[in-house]
């Protein structure tokens, strides 16, 4: 099987005596990432090596031991592996796309007829996914967890399943395809990055979403917080504050529930915020 | 007292108010205060009464010698910080470029 994340190509091999059903799962849960059969030549000319991952299902614990050392993810039961997929996946990509992208720990979601792409960040718990589930109804999805923007301003789609919590206090979230989520799919569109917002959520707030321009240098901290890999970069304080001042700065929304964010969004992408 | 600054990541500042990367991976967002006390430093020593010069310069004399006592609480949070290094004995303290 393959797949595509931020671009960077995977190439999955499936072992152990429930490999199929395991392989049946990743292929429902990520079918937007899926590459086409054929692609094998264009492989050969993208700029990241393929990654070739073995992953093993199966319930005998002896037979997962001979299997660990030559499988990159294995276990005993479905959902651990489905859990464990999509940060590896996701960690792997990120780190191989480290030098041209700046990442980050955001939803992205754009305009379907312009590629206008507003990303709104914040840490783990701050409603991402929630957003991507509620706002790409209408809007593209293009993340609920990393956003990669290159130099250009061009925001690389990584449309991975949405991790959702089946019920409250559950220990491993589902992988969900957005496509069965019926979220907007992206499509050969470029899509631009406009504006860059801090997630503040506040589930006493009370009436609309609140939008305000903070001063960069107030923003700094928590962008940086929210972003991969900014060590390595030459001046990074700099580097996101001009990336900030090419969208019109940095914007951060209180809210309480995903929906206030729709108005907010759209006037983002409208020009008018 | 004399201080210098100890090594960053980066430094970015807007409004008189800097924000700096540390070394050890935090963004601080420092007070408009502590921030020209930061920029007055640099590599070598400099003593706190040209600091406090520069901050009086700057921000006005409080008066009745607080210039020098601020100045010097201010240095002291930056070293809690980790983003300057103090040498508080009287020696060097008017010969700060050493």
């Amino acid at each position: 099987m393959r797949l595509e994340a931020l671009e960077v190509r995977f190439d999955i091999s499936f072992a152990g005596s429930r490999a199929h059903d395991l392989a049946e799962s990743v292929a429902a849960a990520w079918d937007w990432c899926l590459l086409d059969t054929g692609y094998d030549e264009a492989a050969e000319k993208t700029r990241w090596p393929v990654q070739r991952l073995t992953l093993a299902l199966d319930p005998e614990a002896d037979w997962l031991a001979t299997a660990s050392e030559s499988s990159t993810l294995f276990g005993q039961d479905l959902p651990t592996i489905m859990d464990r997929l999509s940060p590896m996946l996701t960690r792997i990509a990120v780190t191989e796309r480290r030098q041209d992208l700046v990442m980050f720990h955001a939803c992205a979601v754009a305009d379907a007829t312009t590629g206008d792409t507003v990303v709104l960040y914040g840490p783990s718990g701050t409603g991402k996914t929630t957003l991507a589930r509620t706002l790409c109804t209408d809007l593209v999805y293009l993340s609920d967890e990393t956003a990669g923007v290159a130099a250009d301003l061009r925001v690389v789609p990584y449309v991975k399943p949405l991790s959702i919590l089946a019920a409250p206090g559950d220990r491993l979230k589902e992988q969900v395809s957005p496509g069965r989520l019926g979220l907007v799919r992206p499509t050969d569109l470029t899509y631009r990055l406009r504006g860059l917002v801090q997630l503040r959520r506040d589930p006493d707030h009370r009436g609309d979403a609140e939008l305000e321009r903070l001063a960069t240098v107030d923003g700094l901290p928590e962008l940086v917080a929210q972003t991969s890999y900014t060590r390595q970069m030459e001046r990074p304080l700099h580097e996101l504050a001009e990336l900030a001042h090419r969208v019109g700065g940095v914007r951060r929304v209180t809210y309480a529930e995903a929906e206030q964010l729709r108005p907010v969004v759209r006037s983002i992408l409208d020009g008018d915020a | 007292m004399r201080a210098r600054r100890l090594g960053v990541v980066d430094e970015y500042v807007e409004d008189g108010r800097a924000a700096v990367y540390t070394t050890q991976g935090m963004v601080l967002l420092l007070s408009e205060l502590a921030s020209s006390a930061w920029g007055a430093l640099g590599e070598s020593w400099v003593s706190s009464t040209e600091v406090a010069e520069a901050l009086i310069a700057e921000f006005g004399d409080p008066g009745e010698g607080d210039g020098l006592r601020l100045t010097e609480d201010a240095l002291r949070s930056l070293a809690e910080m980790a983003l300057v290094e103090l040498d508080e004995s009287e020696v060097g303290v008017t010969s700060p470029r050493a």
